[in-house]
This record gives structure tokens, C-alpha cells and sequence, in this order.
């Protein structure tokens, strides 16, 4: 595994020493996980996709970012959600939102410098697993927060057909 | 097995017209000890091919075919990172751009894009639970 | 957490589905381990039966091991390819035979000090007895090593490792019915040897 001794310099690269990826490096290979990792080069590539089944606001979503990162386990989700917990640097991260139900607990967290998101993290658990999502670009949260209204009927339909196209 | 029948299998041997498993059966009745002393010769030959299946390489080949497949754990060691370190030091500008260590999940933007969509779609929805709770 | 779905894992997993099945680059990481598990438990064991083969053909033990070695090594960097092969097994025994008949052809002369790895097989007999299965031992090996090389081909495959004679034709590259020929006229010529040499014993008695 290359060193993760890399330095954060500024504006976000796609470093692999913050929260997640701490995170991954350690269970990247761990069978126990499930990965998904979209780097800075594939969101140059999907920009050149076919947009026109995409609704705009989430158009302009996706074209800000630069990458995504999530982490996943079935297994001991709380172990896993406290040692995640515990790898988030609170000097560098705010917290943004929480919920805590009786069984789940979601929280997000986020990177801001000069009144720019850079990233958001999302560390959610419940009972049937522990899940780490991270945005690395320009995040506009009130954007964000508004696509699950927009994109819940449109956004699955086009879901579906995306993936029959590609099966 | 029967004499009569051993005799059959030898005369299809020689002829070529034996099955595996038939070999199997001869070579079977020839390791065991009731051979009769015309067929001592043919035990021999049976003798020797089994002989020749105990043949095995050296002990040190599986070692050696092993160092060359298994990625060399070695890079763990002190020693590595100090040298990583000084590497990453020098070219810090190759490692600051996007040079992922993690592999991309999807070859295909479509689908990467898909994911994507999913993703926000996720994230979303869960702002949306802690920021309107009874939504 | 996400609407019908039952959690967030689930939804994590639907992500990875998306992906077609034949994506290589993506697999890289899961795949190297479970690679490596096929590697171990299903390709290195046919290294003893590699190593007869290209001992036949070299009669060194030290080149037989070079071969097994290259050969498997050269397997691993292939590994993306072992799904799309019908046989591991006849695809290891012709790499292994090719090299060997490779390193014959660069070799100037005939193999000479052979390096034999077996010792003769010993049962509980009288020691005359004993001198008489050593003797024929060294005969059938003999008769043997001075086949045709297809011949010794064809028995060391179907008399030593069990191969059908599919498999033989495949690993060799030659017909079913030369496979057949090639093994009757092996067969037959041991067996002759012997019974010249039996009664030549027996004369001598």
C-alpha cells in the first residue's frame, strides 16, 4: 500500500489521509467491506456522459464535484461507526447535522474554508450496517438537501433505465 | 479380482483398448500380493510407473514460485516510511494531483454516474430526516 | 434510512451491482486474493506432475524445476485469462512441454549426467530376487528413456499421471488416434523388452 504520508495542501486534492481515508486505506481490502470509489478523473469522464435525461439542479451538482468515496460494512456497524467516529479530526471537520433515532444514528460532517464546502461526510449506522459517504468538491448543501425532493420520482426512473442499459 | 477377468484386461491393454479406470483395476491387482509368477513381469512394469508418480521436485520450488506471486509484504517495515517520506517530499506536485491509490469502482462513466445520482439521492434524504424530522 | 429500502448497506451494495460483472480493473483488489486462493489450492499442487513432465523430457532435475517455476510464474501474470481457458491443467502440461522441447532444442548436445530422483523400489525379498526387480527395474527405465519422444510423451501422461487421451491430444497437440499408436507401440515395445530380458534370466538361472 503506497504511503499515506501525503500532505494536505489547500484546496482539496484526492488525498487519502483525511477521515475516509484513513478508513479505506485500512479496510480498503477487508472482505467485510463494501467499497465504492469514484475518483477526480472519472467525474472529468462524466461530464462528456449523455446529460440530457438529468434533471439540471442535480446536473449542476455532480459537475461541482470531484470525488466520492464510500465505505460500507455489514459487520459489527457500531464498533466500526465509533473507530470511524474517533478517525474524524474535529479541528477540521464542523458538524453539521444529527440524527439519532432509536436504532440509527446519521451524521454529517463538513470540511469548510473560505465559505466553500469542500467536502461532506456522512457517517450513518443502524442496526443492519455502518455506511461513510464522502463528497470532495464545491457543495452547495442547500442544493443538496433540496435534490431528494426532485430527484425521488424523476431520479429512479432514469436510475432503472440506466440500469438496464447497462446490463 | 478374478484371474480370468485380469487376463482379459492385460490382453485389451495391450491392444489399447482399456479405460482409465480399467488401467486403474490393474494396476490395482498388481500391487497386491497374489501374483502369479507368469505375471511377475508385467507387476514390474506397473511397479515402475508407480514409481515414477512418487517423483516430486525439490522442496524449495513451491517457496520459490510463492515469492514471486504473492505481493512482497515487506514494505511495512521502518524503514519504508522513512523513505516514503522523503520520496513524497520531492515529488510532492506527482502526488497532489489526482493519483488515487484507490481503485476506481466503475470503468464506465455511465454507471459511474449512476452511482452517483444514488449516492446524492442517499445523502439527501437523510439531511432531510435530520433537518425536517417529522417530514 | 433510505425510503423503502431496508438500510444504507443494502443501497451500497445495489452500487456495486451496477457495475457489469466482466469489469476487471474495478475487481483488481478482491480479485488478487481470491486469485491468489485458486493459485494455491488448485494450480501449484499440479506442480509434482509438471516437474515429472519436464524431467522426462530434460532428465535434470534442476532444469525440470527451472521450467515448473517459469511456467507457473508466467500463469500468475496471466491470471486474467484463466477464466476464459478450458482446462488449467492441459494448458500447464503443454507450456511445460513446450518449454522443455524449447530448452532441447537450444541444448548443443544430449543430455548427459542425468539427474535421476529416484531410487528403486524395494519389496521384502531374497536378495537374488531382489537383484532380479532391480535389473528389470533399470530395463524398463531404460527401454524407456530410448522411446521416441512422443512414445514417452504418451506413457508418461496416460501410464504415470491417469491423462484421457483427450487430454493427452490436447496437451500434445496431435490426434486421438496418434495418441493411440504412439501408446500401443510404447506398451508393446516394454513389454517385449522385458520378456527378452525375463528369459534371458531365466536362462542364466
Amino acid at each position: 500500500m503506497v504511503v499515506l504520508g501525503l500532505l494536505l495542501v489547500g484546496a482539496v486534492s484526492y488525498a487519502q489521509d483525511d477521515a475516509i481515508g484513513k478508513f479505506f486505506g485500512k479496510y480498503v481490502e477487508d472482505s467485510r467491506f463494501s467499497v465504492v470509489s469514484i475518483s477526480p478523473k472519472m467525474f472529468r469522464l462524466l461530464s462528456k456522459v449523455n446529460w440530457d435525461t438529468i434533471p439540471a439542479d442535480l446536473r449542476q451538482t455532480v459537475s461541482k464535484l470531484q470525488s466520492l468515496r464510500i465505505i460500507s460494512t455489514e459487520t459489527t456497524p457500531f464498533v466500526f461507526y465509533k473507530e470511524a467516529l474517533s478517525k474524524i479530526d474535529m479541528k477540521e471537520y464542523e458538524e453539521l447535522i444529527s440524527v439519532r433515532d432509536k436504532n440509527d444514528n446519521i451524521r454529517f460532517v463538513v470540511k469548510e474554508s473560505g465559505g466553500i464546502i469542500h467536502e461532506l461526510l456522512m457517517i450513518a449506522v443502524d442496526n443492519d450496517g455502518f455506511t461513510m459517504m464522502s463528497f470532495v468538491g464545491d457543495i452547495d448543501l442547500d442544493k443538496l438537501a433540496r435534490l431528494s425532493s426532485s430527484m425521488d420520482i424523476k431520479g429512479l426512473e432514469d436510475l432503472k433505465n440506466a440500469k438496464r442499459k447497462n446490463k | 479380482m478374478e484371474r480370468e477377468q485380469i487376463a482379459q484386461l492385460l490382453e485389451k491393454y495391450w491392444q489399447v483398448e482399456t479405460t482409465v479406470e480399467e488401467e486403474k483395476m490393474l494396476a490395482e491387482y498388481f500391487r497386491g500380493p497374489d501374483v502369479p509368477a507368469e505375471w511377475e513381469m508385467y507387476r514390474e512394469i506397473f511397479s515402475f510407473y508407480e514409481q515414477e508418480r512418487k517423483v516430486k521436485p525439490g522442496e524449495g520450488l513451491e517457496e520459490r514460485i510463492m515469492e514471486r506471486v504473492r505481493p512482497r509484504p515487506k514494505l511495512w517495515g521502518a524503514w519504508w516510511s522513512a523513505a516514503a517520506c522523503i520520496v513524497v517530499a520531492l515529488g510532492i506536485s506527482v502526488y497532489q494531483r489526482d493519483t488515487p491509490t484507490i481503485k476506481d469502482t466503475y470503468d464506465d462513466p455511465q454507471q459511474a454516474l449512476a452511482a452517483v445520482q444514488k449516492a446524492l439521492l442517499v445523502a439527501s434524504r437523510n439531511m432531510n430526516k435530520g433537518l425536517h424530522p417529522l417530514k | 434510512m433510505y425510503g423503502n429500502d431496508t438500510s444504507v448497506v443494502t443501497f451500497v451494495k445495489k452500487l456495486r451491482h451496477l457495475r457489469r460483472t466482466t469489469g476487471p480493473a474495478a475487481e483488481g483488489q478482491t480479485n488478487t486474493s481470491m486469485s491468489l486462493e485458486v493459485f494455491q489450492k488448485r494450480i501449484l499442487p499440479m506442480k509434482d506432475k509438471l516437474y515429472r513432465l519436464a524431467l522426462r523430457l530434460l532428465l535434470n532435475g534442476h532444469d525440470a524445476e527451472d521450467v515448473v517455476q517459469d511456467v507457473m510464474i508466467r500463469l500468475w501474470s496471466r491470471r486474467e485469462e484463466w477464466g476464459q481457458w478450458q482446462s488449467l491443467e492441459a494448458y500447464c502440461m503443454t507450456a511445460v512441454k513446450n518449454s522443455c522441447l524449447d530448452r532441447l532444442r537450444r541444448r548443443q548436445l544430449p543430455s548427459v549426467g542425468e539427474e535421476r530422483a529416484q531410487d528403486v523400489n524395494s519389496h521384502d525379498k531374497d536378495p537374488h530376487e531382489k537383484m532380479i526387480a532391480k535389473e528389470t527395474f533399470m530395463q524398463i527405465r531404460k527401454c524407456m528413456d530410448e522411446l521416441p519422444q512422443n512414445q514417452q510423451l504418451v506413457m508418461q501422461l496416460r501410464e504415470v499421471e491417469g491423462f484421457s487421451y483427450n487430454e493427452i491430444a490436447e496437451v500434445m497437440g496431435i490426434s486421438l488416434d496418434q495418441v493411440k499408436v504412439n501408446l500401443f507401440r510404447a506398451r508393446n515395445a516394454i513389454k517385449k523388452s522385458i520378456i527378452q530380458t525375463e528369459s534371458s534370466w531365466k536362462e542364466n538361472r
